[in-house]
């Protein structure tokens, strides 16, 4: 017997996200792994240890192993198509030695392009310059401008909660 | 009645966010009852920028809420009072430098500078012929 195909995802649908109940509680993190906690959930929380509660623990290295031990896989690079069940995220960080430094995560829609959340604020497709996201790495992130690489997510399998 | 603040700075992160004691709620709702400006305005935290995002303020108790509704956001000298009432006008973005000194410890003095460095005002722009509440 033929397995179904699995339906493309995730679909950039923003109002699940901005409604009044969610959107205040699922961050970058939660909007990137499609996976809705409503607890802000950080990269290690949910396999056992949190990162990055210091200006100092925020970087490349440590955000993305706190990820990989959720259950994301680092890749070098992304394919035309996504992977199956799965879906492409991407990391980026404010530069060393700002205060308050910070991370934030993208996540490529089933439409091919790439959409996120800026913490408590509503899911958007387009970045700091109101563009479309073709390529996280080379879009307007703002201070975020150092650009960590790409995961792949599948939230059935993630430890996020 | 508790009134909590929250800095909305973070994306990764979770944002930094305290309690006001009763006395800080009464001055801070004296400072918002003394702005007279109205404007048609949402504050540009709304569009969900990266970076600084102004303040967000939670009251529990409605009868005792800052404004008519229980949530407020506070910048780029707006204050936005959400469904109920035109926004007010903070010109010299006073309720929002008042709500970053009320986070004491809360946040760290190199994020605080960071913070006064980005705070800014948006000049609200009015209907032709708006001559405001009188």
């Amino acid at each position: 017997m033929k397995r179904k195909s699995a339906p493309c995802r995730p679909v950039y649908n923003p109002q699940t996200w901005n409604g009044s109940a969610h959107v205040g509680l699922n961050h970058c993190y939660n909007y990137a792994t499609d996976v809705m906690t409503d607890n802000a959930a950080l990269p290690g929380e949910g396999s056992g240890k949190a990162c990055c509660p210091t200006d100092a623990s925020v970087t490349c290295a440590k955000v993305g192993a706190a990820a990989v031990s959720d259950k994301l896989q680092a890749t070098a690079s992304v394919t035309t198509g996504n992977p199956p069940h799965a879906h492409f995220v991407a990391l980026a960080l404010e530069p060393a030695g700002t205060s308050g430094r910070d991370f934030h995560w993208y996540r490529r829609d089933c439409n091919g392009f790439w959409s996120h959340k800026v913490g408590n604020s509503p899911a958007r497709n387009v970045d700091e310059s109101g563009q479309p996201i073709v390529d996280p790495q080379t879009c307007d992130r703002g201070n975020y401008s150092v650009f960590c690489g790409f995961f792949v997510c599948d939230p059935s399998i993630v430890t996020i909660f | 009645m508790a009134v909590t603040v929250r800095c909305q700075i973070f994306s990764g992160r979770r944002d930094p966010a305290w309690t006001l004691s009763p006395n800080q709620v009464t001055e801070l709702r004296a400072l918002i009852d003394a702005l007279t400006g109205r404007t048609l305005l949402k504050p540009p935290a709304v569009a969900g920028a990266l970076g600084y995002r102004g303040f967000l303020i939670h009251s529990d108790d409605v009868e005792e809420a800052l404004t008519p509704e229980s949530w407020v956001i506070v910048h780029a000298g707006i204050i936005d009072r959400q469904r109920i009432a035109l926004n007010l006008v903070d010109e010299k973005n006073g309720v929002e430098r008042w709500l970053l000194e009320s986070a004491g410890s809360v946040i760290d003095p190199g994020l605080k500078t960071r913070i006064e460095k980005e705070m800014r005002f948006t000049p609200p722009v009015l209907p032709p012929g708006w001559q405001g509440p009188r």
